[in-house]
């Protein structure tokens, strides 16, 4: 057999890189937003106004892909077992230098927690986003908790993005290549993903 | 003419003790603050009341223009020497013709002593002050036959006082301040204002549309319900009252009718002027 | 020279709720007039608008034995020394403090994002079809060639008393009046001499900045700054600290599946 084994498909790839894309732009279009000290970044959109259209439309490319990814991979998200809760007992092995490998499928158990906040955030944002863009349509006391919200939000996503972005490339090589071309080799699915190596017909 | 600044004057002085403030803002036309103080002396020009001095002669003083005497005090009613100056002494009622004051003076259709009457469309039967009930000598504008030219009185289909007034924004019937916008922005139609009780009992709620009725006419009015106007108590009964400003018609659209069209074709005896400040109306809640 | 703080001095027992300030402002400012339609009230427009900087509220007070007080209350942008809406705003130069203290706006600086309109603890900043938020600019134009407020000049009463704040408000304490406004916020840049509690004139009892706003600029802004930055250095620290998850080659592997 060959020396790789498919991990994501089509779909679930595109759909990344648009949530990838669309949250970029999101970041850069609403740092200045969230606070003046990040009014330079409205530059690259022409101005706070463009930074605004922008936000918007990014946010709503991010929402719909989000969730299309969320309900793409709801199945494995929500199932949960032993091997589960030994991941969150020792963290993945990640603040260990010899780490015990768990027997995880296709997402460990800090994947599965990264997509169900993402699934949850990217609703919450995208209800936030919405009262933030037509605040004449609702009460006061609810915008001003709906900004606050929206900020709160995107700063917890950011901060667990650095750590996605950290695991996904230099923190495990050879994971960037599943979600790039779909294929992963078989060494790191029997590394990483045994459980569910075994299930997509390695050995 | 001296308006403008003399008007904003704020200068406390009270130089004759009377609490006349001269230098107070400015009594048309000429700071005259008391009219006909020239009856407040004798023919020397000394005041009656040298206690309470309004104006006073001073035959010694010199004028810029080297005649002697002048008046002191308040802005005395014409410059001319007292009464008793026989070549130039004026009387004091100048105004008046004859120049002297009058209980009962000659021309009026009516008198000789202030009466109550009650107006021509009232809600008592009788004028408890008077045997009169209305002033016989009104002027009545019937001649032409005309159906406005009714009035009702103690009549069930009108029960409600009514009274018409101005309003700070618009001037007089509106005609022309109507057609500036920004005043039309802050009074833009025509309104009734009613008290709780009455706005209660006939289930009109604050902002609804009512029509206002007469015995002459009708028109439609924005409710105004406020605390600000209560019932009277007039002979034992509860008196409802309504007011209407009369500076909205036709000529400018979507504003409503002119309240004029409501009122009496009745008008005072000496001065014609129509009876619009009382007459019976009803109102009806028009959703 | 140390710049004194101007603003306004309402004294409340004086308005005779003329207007003119509503108009005159309107003059000034070359705003057309509202359409309006007559809701059962003396107050038209009735509410702040694009077009209408200011305007006078008719409040009428009951008391249970039916005797009416009318209070007239000039409605308008207060120039907090605090401002909520300088605070929120991401544009620089959108909403500024002119050197007398005023809470000016410049529309060209503006995003259109209306963080502002919910910022205010007074709900005083509008947004109009031009898609840029207005307000009171307390006339810096008139004040900054040494004239008063268009209002201040129409005021038939001295209602509307403009000038060197500490002093008016000395003045009018002097005077036994109740001032609203004095320290709140920093102070406001309109302060109110008022005959009832602030609630019978519509005014919020103790106006302070919006929980949420404060806790987004002064709480979660710095945190966040320090958080992303923090979890930046945690990925460093551990790729220093543990390196990444090498792939052994074939067989060979550190930990292969848990089952041997």
């Amino acid at each position: 057999m060959g020396k790789f084994v498919e991990r994501f498909n089509t779909a679930e790839r595109v759909l990344h890189w648009f949530v990838t894309a669309s949250f970029f732009t999101l970041l850069l279009s609403g740092l200045g937003l969230y606070s003046r000290l990040f009014h330079g970044y409205f530059d690259l959109f022409g101005g706070g106004a463009g930074a605004i259209l922008a936000h918007k439309y990014a946010g709503a490319v991010f929402f719909i892909s989000s969730l299309m990814l969320f309900f793409n991979h709801a199945k494995e998200m929500f199932t949960f077992d032993e091997d589960d809760r030994k991941w969150f007992r020792s963290l993945g092995g990640y603040l260990s230098k010899n780490p015990e490998h768990i027997n995880s499928g296709k997402f460990n158990a800090g994947q599965k927690g990264f997509g169900i906040f993402m699934g949850i955030a990217t609703l919450l944002l995208g209800v936030t986003g919405i009262i933030n863009w037509i605040p004449e349509s609702f009460p006061r006391a609810l915008v001003q908790f709906s900004l606050l919200l929206h900020g709160l939000l995107f700063l917890a996503f950011v901060m667990l993005m650095v750590v996605h972005v950290y695991l996904t490339t230099i923190g495990n090589p050879g994971t960037l290549e599943g979600m790039l071309y779909g294929n992963v080799r078989r060494i790191w699915a029997r590394t990483h993903h045994p459980k569910w190596y075994k299930e997509v017909g390695g050995e | 003419m001296p308006c403008a600044g003399l008007m904003a004057r704020r200068v406390r002085k009270d130089p004759t003790g009377l609490g006349l403030f001269p230098e107070w803002a400015w009594a048309w036309p000429v700071n005259r603050r008391i009219l006909y103080n020239r009856a407040s002396v004798d023919l020397s020009g000394k005041p009656y009341n040298v206690k309470k001095a309004v104006i006073y002669w001073n035959a010694n003083a010199v004028l810029p223009d080297g005649k002697l005497g002048k008046w002191e005090g308040d802005v005395p009613d014409g410059p001319w020497p007292p009464m008793g100056d026989e070549k130039e002494g004026k009387k004091p009622y100048i105004m008046r013709a004859d120049g002297v004051a009058a209980i009962f003076g000659p021309g009026l259709k009516d008198g000789p002593f202030p009466e109550h009457y009650e107006p021509l469309e009232c809600p008592v039967q009788e004028n408890l002050l008077s045997k009169q009930r209305t002033n016989p000598a009104s002027k009545m504008f019937s001649d032409g036959g005309l159906p406005e030219d009714v009035y009702a009185t103690c009549d069930t289909r009108y029960p409600y006082v009514a009274t018409t007034y101005r309003v700070t924004e618009h001037w007089q019937t509106g005609v022309i301040s109507r057609n500036v916008p920004w005043l039309l922005e802050l009074q833009p139609r025509q309104f009734v204002e009613m008290g709780l009780d009455l706005a209660k009992e006939k289930k009109i709620r604050n902002g609804d549309t009512v029509e206002v009725s007469s015995a002459r006419g009708k028109i439609e009015a924005v409710a105004v319900v406020t605390p600000r106007f209560r019932p009277f108590k007039v002979a034992g009964s509860t008196v409802h009252g309504v007011g209407l400003p009369w500076c909205f018609g036709w000529f400018t659209p979507g504003v409503g009718d002119s309240a004029n069209l409501l009122t009496p074709t009745a008008g005072d005896a000496n001065t014609m002027i129509p009876e619009t400040k009382a007459f019976m109306v009803n109102i009806k809640a028009k959703g | 020279m140390a710049q004194v703080r101007v603003g306004f001095l309402v004294d409340t027992s004086r308005c005779i709720g003329c207007r003119s300030c509503q108009v005159a402002c309107k003059a000034w400012n070359h705003m057309d007039a509202d359409k309006t339609v007559e809701k059962g009230s003396y107050e038209n427009p009735t509410d702040l608008t694009p077009n209408l900087y200011n305007r006078i509220r008719f409040l009428e007070n009951a008391d249970d034995r039916g005797n009416v007080k009318w209070l007239f209350m000039n409605e308008r942008c207060v120039h907090c020394g605090d401002a909520g809406c300088m605070k929120i705003c991401p544009s620089p130069g959108a909403l500024h403090r002119t050197k007398e203290g005023i809470v000016a706006f410049d529309k060209e600086k503006c995003i259109s994002c209306k963080y502002c309109v919910s910022a205010c603890p007074f709900n005083i900043p509008r947004y109009g079809a031009d898609e840029k938020v207005t307000k009171c600019h307390l006339c810096f134009d008139r004040v900054g060639a040494g004239r008063v407020p268009a209002c201040a000049q129409a005021c038939p009463t001295q209602t509307l008393q403009f000038g060197g704040r500490d002093a008016m408000i000395a003045k009018a304490k002097g005077a036994g009046k109740k001032l609203y406004g004095e320290s709140a916020l920093e102070g406001l840049g309109v302060v109110y001499a008022l005959e009832e509690k602030p609630e019978a004139y519509g005014l919020p009892t103790d106006p302070s900045i919006p929980t949420s706003i404060f806790l987004w600029k002064d709480v979660v802004r710095p945190l966040g700054i320090l958080g992303f930055w923090g979890s930046v250095a945690a990925v460093v620290v551990h790729y220093v600290t543990y390196g990444n998850r090498q792939l052994e080659e074939d067989g060979k592997g550190k930990g292969g599946d848990a089952n041997g």
